[in-house]
């Protein structure tokens, strides 16, 4: 897979973080979790922008729209997916949340998710060269 | 569980024969309605003034044939009056005795044809002694007319007896319209007596009527009046009869205890659903209370099946142990959902408030230790017994002193009181020393699925439960805290005297 994607991971469930971690970079990716929010948004301020941002929506503390404005404020072509804890995702979808690249409900699968942040990777690598950012 | 609905099955039943009871007393009561009572004063009113009005015409006819006896004794004395004074001037100046005659002829068949009136005015005796005395008049007068002209010693005896017996029959008369002129006055001052009588007792029957009127319409209304206030207030035992007799009263009564009776099981209804539409807007929370560990567990359970090889097997251990401790997680919050959704009523029993109290401390006795925290407990001796359900007294109490001993991670002191109120509740309360609540959050204590602790630490139902719970138990439950200070829980249960 692409080197050095970098893929972000935002849960307050430390297990989800430990698997997400495991298997994204089982899939080659290079991530970085976090169980608090208000410390993922510090790092999206300070260090160097992710591809892709995974973040849970219900959290306590920031929640995952916090994270996601602070991502859509430093780095446009990063790419948000939201995980969220409702069935009721078009509801999701129809309100505001423009600016995601999508929603995954809970529970989801591995699976699932590292299709989902393959195909966010993707459209964030093709935003990148658009805007002739370059992946370095 | 079967107990338990037995239980609250059987009090609805009671409610329900109370209600029946009710409203068999109100209809056993002989039926006196309103509209036949007044109709029985107002006939009552009317055959008084019958009597009277008869009363004064059969009077006034008496008084007319007195009025007209009267008149006729009066006729008669007249001609008596008259014959005396032909009989006078035929002794004086010789002239003809026919006419005297006459006139008495008159007299005697005035007598004759009212005889019964007479007899009826003076009595069988005096009649005939006046018939008597009437005829020997006549005798007299015919004797005399026999009597040659001129003055004989025979003419002056008849004279003589004449006299006497003239002034006889013209006393006697007089005497009869003497008598009867005083029966005629008595009548019409016994009537008039009667008549101011009548009024007054007619005032005091219409004082009564007045005051009956009232009574059975008036005091009603003031009952009804506080009949509805104390139902305003949230009382719904049905109206009992007060009063002998069933009117339209007690069909209002009926119609309100059936009124109590649908407001209460459409109150039930209400609560069943309020309850319902809250864990309706729980759904949210359960859905995240669930997900997570169902997420966390599906997680794991696919990490291991897809590379079952590549994990050392102590670390296959770990995540199998992270699975167990996540199913323990979401049964934790099904358990909460269950208990606050429970509609029964748990059996209750009469308790003893220091030992569930001291029960349930030995119960955290571990956590107290670990934690290093120090329990001040102070349950005052002969408490009176409060009315509940053990094992849920004791959950309301573990998720206290639970709570209490994560606000005080450094240690700290857990305080238990309980004494007795003077309103027949008994006060348990539990404080600690530890972190306090924010001004932000008290409020939101009690609400399901509020927490501050770390995901699977706490499901925020522990309080909305033991609110509930107390709820139940016709209890009340308080929270008073200030930042890093402590925070001090109350909970009131009521005695187990009449509840
Ligand atoms: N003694 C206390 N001191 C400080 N905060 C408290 C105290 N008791 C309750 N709270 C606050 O109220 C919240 C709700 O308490 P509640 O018992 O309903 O749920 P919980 O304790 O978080 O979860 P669970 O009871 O399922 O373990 C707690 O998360 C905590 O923030
Ligand atoms: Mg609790």
């Amino acid at each position: 897979m692409k080197q050095g994607t970098r893929v972000m991971v935002v849960d307050d469930e430390s297990i989800v973080c430990e698997r997400l971690m495991k298997h994204l970079t089982g899939e080659g990716f290079e991530v970085e979790t976090f169980t608090d929010s208000a410390q993922a948004i510090e790092r999206l301020d300070s260090g160097p922008a992710f591809e892709v941002v995974v973040t849970d929506l219900k959290m306590k503390g920031p929640t995952g729209l916090d994270v996601m404005h602070h991502v859509s404020g430093n780095s446009p072509g990063t790419q948000v997916i939201i995980i969220t804890g409702y069935a009721s995702i078009e509801a999701a979808r129809e309100a505001e949340y423009t600016g995601v690249f999508d929603f995954i409900n809970k529970p989801f699968k591995l699976e699932t998710m590292a299709a989902l942040v393959k195909k966010a990777a993707k459209k964030a690598g093709k935003d990148r060269r658009f805007k002739g950012g370059g992946g370095a | 569980m079967p107990e338990e609905f037995e239980q609250s099955s059987a009090i609805a039943i009671a409610k329900e024969a109370e209600a029946i009871q009710a409203q068999h007393d109100l209809l056993k009561r002989p039926r006196l309605s309103l509209r036949t009572r007044i109709t029985m004063v107002f006939v009552l009113i009317f055959v008084l003034l019958g009597i009277i009005t008869i009363a004064a015409v059969l009077f006034i006819s008496e008084v007319e044939t007195k009025q007209q006896f009267l008149e006729k004794v009066g006729n008669y004395a007249f001609e008596i009056q008259q014959a005396r004074r032909y009989e006078k001037n035929y002794f004086l100046y010789g002239s003809n005795l026919a006419d005297a005659l006459a006139n008495v002829h008159m007299a005697d068949n005035y007598l004759k044809r009212n005889g019964d009136e007479v007899k009826a005015v003076v009595g069988n005796r005096r009649y005939e002694s006046m018939k008597l005395d009437l005829n020997r008049y006549q005798a007299l007068l015919q004797k005399l007319l026999q009597e040659p002209p001129g003055d004989t010693p025979e003419k002056r005896r008849i004279e003589v007896e004449l006299r006497q017996s003239g002034t006889q029959i013209l006393h006697d008369a007089q005497e009869a319209m003497d008598e009867e002129r005083t029966t005629m006055r008595s009548m019409l001052s016994t009537y008039m007596v009667t008549a101011i009588s009548f009024l007054i007792f007619m005032f005091f029957v219409m004082a009564y009527i007045a005051g009956f009127l009232v009574r059975s319409m008036i005091r009603p209304l003031g009952r009804f009046m506080k009949y509805a206030a104390r139902i305003g207030a949230g009382d719904y035992t049905p109206i009992t009869p007060t009063r002998k007799y069933r009117d339209e009263f007690s069909n209002l009564a009926m119609a309100i205890n059936k009124m109590l009776s649908e407001l209460v099981t459409r109150q039930e209804q209400l609560m069943q659903s309020r309850k319902m539409a809250a864990v309706g807007t729980l759904t949210s929370g359960i859905a995240h209370e669930l997900n997570n560990p169902l997420n966390n567990i599906g997680l794991t359970v696919e990490a291991l099946t897809d590379g079952f090889d590549d994990y050392p097997d102590d670390e296959k251990l770990r995540m199998l142990e992270q699975v167990y401790s996540q199913v323990e997680r979401a049964s934790a919050t099904v358990k909460n959902l269950l208990d606050f959704t429970r509609k029964e009523q748990p059996a209750f029993a009469p308790l003893s408030v220091k030992e569930i109290v001291e029960t349930t401390a030995r119960l955290a006795g571990n956590e107290l230790k670990l934690a290093g925290i120090e329990l001040d407990m102070d349950v005052a001796e002969g408490l009176p017994l409060i009315k509940g359900n053990a094992r849920s007294l004791q959950q309301v109490f573990l998720n206290l002193f639970l709570n209490a001993i994560h606000a005080m991670p450094d240690g700290g002191e857990l305080i238990i009181r309980a004494e007795a109120q003077d309103d027949g509740f008994v006060r348990i309360d539990v404080g600690d020393t530890g972190q306090g609540i924010p001004a932000e959050n008290i409020d939101k204590v009690f609400d399901p699925f509020f927490t501050t602790k770390d995901p699977g630490k706490g499901t925020g139902l522990g309080l909305s439960v033991s609110h509930s719970t107390i709820e139940k138990h016709g209890g009340r439950i308080t929270v008073a805290s200030e930042v890093g200070k402590g925070t001090r829980f109350s909970v009131y249960l009521p005695t187990d005297g009449k509840g």
